[in-house]
């Protein structure tokens, strides 16, 4: 009832948020602010607020991958203090009985906090080579292992600090850090952030102006979404925040502004969610476009792009499904009539090269037909589709592949390349025929592996994938996988479509797992497939859920009574783990995992991804409605 | 050169390739060979011990073998036959076998993710996160692999890549590919003696390019070349100049202060003299900072770098090595920018007098002289700060910049009066902690590298400098100065860095500067012994100076300096502590050959 009661209240005021739920950051920073379980110089842990710049390390030493975080609370007379938080997209509000501070962004990478009637400690531990030194300037400075260099300048008050190079460990002692208030009783600190070579200003900006410009950035970034039911206005102001902050860049390999995943743990932009976030972006075309397109200004000279990327990393190890096809036509739908030939030319460019890198990198039987050599490159790290090992020839690939197909088709038309639109219009064409052909067995889709052929049967939901393709199959498809897909006992809930048919435990139904994925790429193909009642349920019943647990990349089944949740949140490095049981899936803890602070993150957080997809859907339904 | 019958082997360094980002050498425990990448997302090597592979007979027992490296190719010999590697370019492995043994590589423990598929020309890829991708593409004989995707595990399972020489021709050839992203096999491949020959050639061009030696350490300076050449990697990804690793299969980072002592060892081909002292300025960024260490995972500016490459670039040009006025050019304007950048951004206190803010800094992590923290006054730092100064009104003098050479000197001058007006105390250079003003001695041999001064110095100071460095009770011994006293509380040798060792570079340091201060003899001396070490040892970074322990008469035991802190995952044991004999008792490093090379010039010169 509370938490009903503040939504409402935050609903008629101003946008505001738990950190708890999204950090306080900002667009283009790699700088965040969250609570957590954090060590204290005392030795205990004690939750309190933390600012970390995320890193992927990609080693394996635990000590290469810890958050470098500088943990902060207030103090009073030396004491820990207890406080509340809360905050809007320009400004942190910290406030206790002594005094209150306030914490925003001077541009991306500069922290501001000003407070009054307290001290703000800052402590963060240490390892080897990372080094704090006072510059002897009136300015701190602090390195991290991969983590870059913070520099503390007290604008107003005085700066306490504490840290020593302990050579024998070849390392800092840990480091404290107090700001306090001069005789005013006021402070104002600037925190600088730098891969290296932090450098004070010569003066700095008002707070308020600099909060100011965070908000206006915001709600610039808010204005090029299309509507919702205005029910989940809440939730689409909180999904629109929740993918700002995490735009980033440009910054070391990064050239140009790309998307998170999430903060503060995913620190990586994987290529196909910028899909999902260029289909939602109605209202600027340059930057649905621009994001499209991202990570292809790192295609390699063959054409394929990353799995996923950062500023310090290219993850090529594996890709992503080409769900490009699919993003670019449903973006020409909406869009289309701001679409340039400029825009055209761009995407055409990247876009036709890795449509020939699954052909050619991906095909290596030559049969013309793709294959995916790899779980991760096809989204769903482990797909059955692979049971029988890889290569494997698949459905959900050959659609997408279909899509990205006819999309090229459309742009080569746009461009007056008439012949060459023919051509891909003729090569999509070719891919739905094999498909239907030879990869329907009269009931559904299977999958095979390369060269051999051999038949992979899977009941995973990835096979209905083709449904994307709506209308380009014939009919008795669509409508024996629609009928599937109705089916409470395989795919259909409420709240979307099971990844498995439903199972029980004696007697007793089990939760499946409805991801986030599948519905954006299946509902809309079932809505214009005919189906238009039922898709628009389980939509519906989808952002509900999103609405009242949050969005979520997957959720559980809301089966009564539900089991525990699972407590295995995925990897450390957060990118999913193995099925805990053959129901669940792949994926993390189910966003109807009680909502504590978290200890260290974890995808327990609105990620940028969840946001999107939840908004793919919301748009499409106010669309539809 | 290296081999199992002789003094050096692959336990103390890799076959590689020039350019190349794959390595093979052996676990001097287990005696097993590995190939590896020579890439890392941490500085340090994690997964060293990737691919076991072993020569196999009648498809299943391991029979036991010799090897030999010649700069063209690894040899290694069975009853029943060989098996030949050498590097075609740095992208390419290339392997032969002859006689009825086979070959092995043993796929095991890939990290999540991690995967093998086939291709239909019988090849199969093999790909690594983050590490780079193989390509085993079979050219002679039978390739013969397991590999499973495992989807409940999403990665592959363990497997083995056999390869197996035909019945007929009894023999077989292999190309391994390595890349990054994406790689096909290549339409035809050069014959393998063809290849070899040609490595092999180009290793001859290199060593006879550096200049002349005494014929006493011909074979130290030909292994030590060999450590040298194979050091190198091609640009790639973040890196856009070549550059020296400090190894190719442990610390897999060009370290900025190193490619400045690499430089002086090239300098008898003075466009690799510069190609080694430009590559970290490729990367000095708007305010003229360099990196401390590139690689092509990143550049990593956590601490600068000392700035020695005024005394290398002296060196070079007293030695009457001629650059064109472009180099010249670019040269001064890098290396102006990044003096301006340490007398701002190391000094910022005003007192005019710069400070390492982290050990680092000086290149050693480890020196005792921090022992009263930071920010730390040092006039090692000092000294290399006059020297590149001096450096910098050279190269304006040289290039036309009248005006901002004179500033150079003046700047140079006021360093040198602060040097000697407020360092030297008691016949010894001091240290103080910035913040406090607090005035220390030390027993590092950082307070003799002041001597690279050479003759600027005042008599008094170099004799008193000179005499410490010849004092067997402080620092001189058999293999050369030490680099922390030999009676100083702090001497350790296992697992350190500059707590005990003799380190080429810090011996070229002072044999350059005692040369230039007219005390020849001395720095001839300090050169032949280091030399004499090394040909005992192995020209690693830093070298026991001693084979046996002098207090329990025990051998030597050296551990990598950060085996507990980094990549020590003791469940999966990927990364053991190394504890080595005296036969193969260090690693030749490319800072350690360098420094050797330097040395054995600077005695034949």
């Amino acid at each position: 009832m509370r938490k009903k009661l503040k939504r409402q209240f935050e609903q008629r005021h101003k946008f505001m948020f738990d950190i708890n739920r999204v950090p306080f950051s900002r667009r283009l920073s790699y700088l965040s602010v969250d609570e957590r379980l954090a060590p204290t110089e005392s030795g205990a842990d004690r939750k309190q607020l933390a600012l970390i710049r995320q890193v992927r390390t990609y080693g394996t030493d635990p000590e290469a991958k810890r958050d470098r975080m500088l943990a902060f609370r207030p103090i009073f007379n030396q004491e820990s203090i207890p406080y509340r938080v809360d905050a809007d997209p320009g400004r942190m509000r910290v406030q206790t009985s002594y005094g209150s501070f306030e914490v925003c962004f001077d541009g991306a990478d500069v922290i501001r906090i000003r407070g009054q009637g307290l001290t703000v400690r800052f402590f963060t531990k240490m390892t080897t080579a990372e080094g704090a030194v006072d510059r002897l300037d009136g300015t701190y400075q602090i390195n991290y292992f991969m983590h870059g260099e913070y520099l503390f300048v007290p604008i107003k008050g005085k700066i306490d600090f504490e840290a020593e190079w302990i050579w024998e460990s070849r390392k800092s002692s840990d480091v404290l850090l107090d700001i306090e208030p001069d005789e005013s009783g006021y402070f104002e600190l600037a925190i600088h952030h730098a891969e290296h070579g932090a450098e004070r200003y010569e003066s700095y900006r008002p707070f308020e102006e600099c909060a100011k410009e965070s908000l206006d950035d915001y709600e610039n970034w808010y204005s090029m979404y299309p509507p919702v039911p205005s029910k989940y206005e809440y939730i689409k102001r909180l999904s629109v925040y929740a993918i700002w902050i995490c735009q980033i860049g440009p910054r070391g390999l990064i050239t140009e502004p790309a998307i998170l995943f999430n903060k503060p743990t995913e620190s990586s932009c994987f290529s196909w969610h910028q899909v999902y976030h260029a289909m939602i972006m109605h209202n600027d075309v340059d930057m649905a476009v621009q994001t499209l397109m991202n990570l292809f200004a790192y295609q390699d000279e063959f054409g394929e792009i990353a799995d996923l990327y950062d500023d310090k990393f290219n993850n090529i190890m594996a890709t992503k499904p080409p769900f490009h096809g699919y993003g670019l036509l449903y973006m020409l739908e909406r869009i289309g009539d701001s679409i340039t030939v400029e825009h055209c030319k761009h995407m055409y460019k990247g876009l036709s090269k890795w449509y020939e890198w699954w052909m050619t990198l991906r095909d290596t039987d030559n049969d013309g037909v793709p294959q995916y050599n790899h779980g991760c490159e096809s989204g769903n790290d482990f797909t059955d589709l692979m049971a029988k090992g890889v290569p494997t020839e698949a459905p959900d690939l050959i659609s997408y592949l279909a899509l990205l197909a006819e999309g090229l088709g459309k742009l080569a038309s746009r461009m007056g390349m008439e012949s060459e639109s023919a051509k891909w219009q003729g090569e999509s064409e070719r891919l739905i025929n094999v498909l239907v052909n030879e990869f329907w067995n009269g009931k559904k889709f299977i999958a095979r592996l390369s060269t051999t052929h051999e038949i992979i049967e899977s009941d995973e939901l990835e096979v209905y994938t083709p449904m994307m393709l709506g209308a380009r199959l014939p009919e008795h498809i669509v409508k024996a996988m629609a009928k599937d897909l109705a089916n409470p006992e395989l795919y259909y809930t409420p709240y979307g479509l099971r990844s498995r048919p439903k199972q029980y435990e004696n007697g007793q139904a089990l939760p499946g797992m409805i991801a986030g994925f599948a519905q954006v790429k299946i509902l809309p193909g079932l809505y214009y497939a005919g189906e238009k009642e039922l898709a628009r349920k389980m939509i519906a019943g989808f952002c509900d859920l999103g609405a009242e647990r949050m969005p979520s990349f997957m959720f559980r089944e809301p089966v009564p009574p539900a089991p525990p949740p699972s407590p295995n949140a995925g990897f450390p490095d957060g990118r999913g783990g193995p099925p805990a049981s053959r129901e669940q899936g792949p994926g993390t803890a189910p966003a109807d995992a009680p909502s504590e602070p978290p200890s260290r993150g974890g995808l327990m957080g609105l990620s940028a991804l969840a946001a999107a997809m939840w908004l793919d859907l919301a748009t499409f339904l106010e669309e539809i409605s | 050169m290296f081999g199992t019958k002789e003094r050096f082997d692959l336990c103390s360094l890799p076959f590689s390739g020039r350019d190349s980002r794959l390595a093979i050498f052996e676990d001097e425990e287990t005696r097993e060979l590995y190939l590896t990448f020579s890439r890392s997302p941490t500085p340090r090597v994690e997964r060293k011990r990737l691919i076991r592979f072993a020569p196999v007979i009648d498809n299943k027992d391991i029979v036991s073998w010799d090897y030999d490296v010649q700069p063209g190719k690894l040899t290694i010999s069975t009853i029943k036959g060989t098996i030949e590697f050498c590097f075609s370019g740095p992208k390419l492995l290339r392997i032969r076998g002859k006689g009825s043994v086979s070959l092995r590589f043993y796929i095991r423990d890939l990290k999540i993710y991690e995967n093998a598929s086939p291709r239909e020309d019988g090849s199969v890829e093999v790909v690594y996160e983050i590490l780079g991708k193989l390509l085993f593409v079979p050219l002679k004989g039978v390739l013969r692999q397991d590999s499973f995707w495992r989807n409940t595990t999403a990665r592959t399972d363990d497997f083995t890549i056999d390869i197996i020489p035909s019945v007929e021709a009894q023999e077989f050839e292999i190309a391994v590919h390595e890349y990054y992203s994406n790689g096909v096999r290549d339409e035809d491949y050069p014959p393998f003696d063809q290849c070899a020959e040609r490595s092999a050639a180009d290793f001859e061009d290199f060593l006879s390019s550096l200049g002349s030696y005494p014929e006493e350490f011909s074979a130290l300076v030909r292994r030590a070349a060999w450590a040298l050449w194979t050091s190198r990697v091609s640009p790639e990804s973040r890196m856009v100049a070549p550059a020296y690793l400090s190894s190719k299969v442990n610390l897999v980072r060009a370290v900025g202060w190193e490619q400045a002592i690499i430089s002086v060892a090239l300098m008898g081909d003075p466009d690799s003299a510069y190609e080694a002292l430009m590559s970290q300025f490729a990367y000095q960024d708007e305010l003229g900072q360099i990196p401390n260490n590139i690689s092509d995972m990143g550049e990593d500016y956590i601490t600068a770098g000392a700035p020695m490459q005024g005394f290398a670039i002296s060196h070079i040009l007293n030695s009457g090595i001629m650059l064109d006025s472009a180099k010249l050019e670019e040269l001064y304007r890098a290396l102006s920018r990044y003096t301006d950048w340490w007398l701002r951004a190391r000094c910022r206190d005003g007192s005019g007098v710069p400070q390492y803010y982290h050990p680092e800094e000086c290149g050693w992590l480890d020196a005792t002289v921090f022992t009263w923290g930071v920010p730390l006054k040092a006039p090692d730092l000092v000294s290399w700060l006059v020297l590149q100064t001096e450096v910098c009104a050279k190269l304006a003098e040289k290039i036309g910049k009248q005006e901002e050479a004179e500033k150079w000197n003046a700047e140079s001058s006021r360093l040198l009066d602060v040097l000697v007006g407020e360092f030297w105390e008691d016949n010894q250079f001091v240290y103080y902690n910035a913040k406090t003003g607090r005035r220390f001695k030390v027993n590092s041999v950082l307070r003799l590298l002041p001597i690279m001064l050479g003759k600027r110095l005042p008599k008094d100071i170099i004799d008193a400098l000179a005499r410490d460095i010849a004092d067997e009770e402080q620092f001189l011994t058999d293999g050369g100065v030490v680099s922390e006293r030999l009676k100083s509380r702090e001497f350790l040798l296992d697992g350190t860095a500059l707590r005990g060792g003799v380190l080429p570079a810090i011996q070229l340091i002072l044999a350059s500067g005692l040369r230039d201060a007219g005390k020849k003899e001395l720095s001839d001396e300090l050169a032949r012994r280091a030399c004499r070490l090394a040909d005992e040892m192995g020209a690693a970074d830093s070298i026991p100076p001693f084979k046996f322990d002098p207090g329990t008469g025990k051998p030597i035991r050296v551990e990598d300096e950060f085996d507990i802190k980094w990549g020590m995952d003791s469940d999966k044991d990927l990364f053991k502590t190394e504890r080595r004999d005296p036969k193969s008792a260090v690693e030749w490093t490319s800072a350690g050959s360098a420094g050797v090379l330097a040395l054995a010039l600077h005695i034949g010169s």
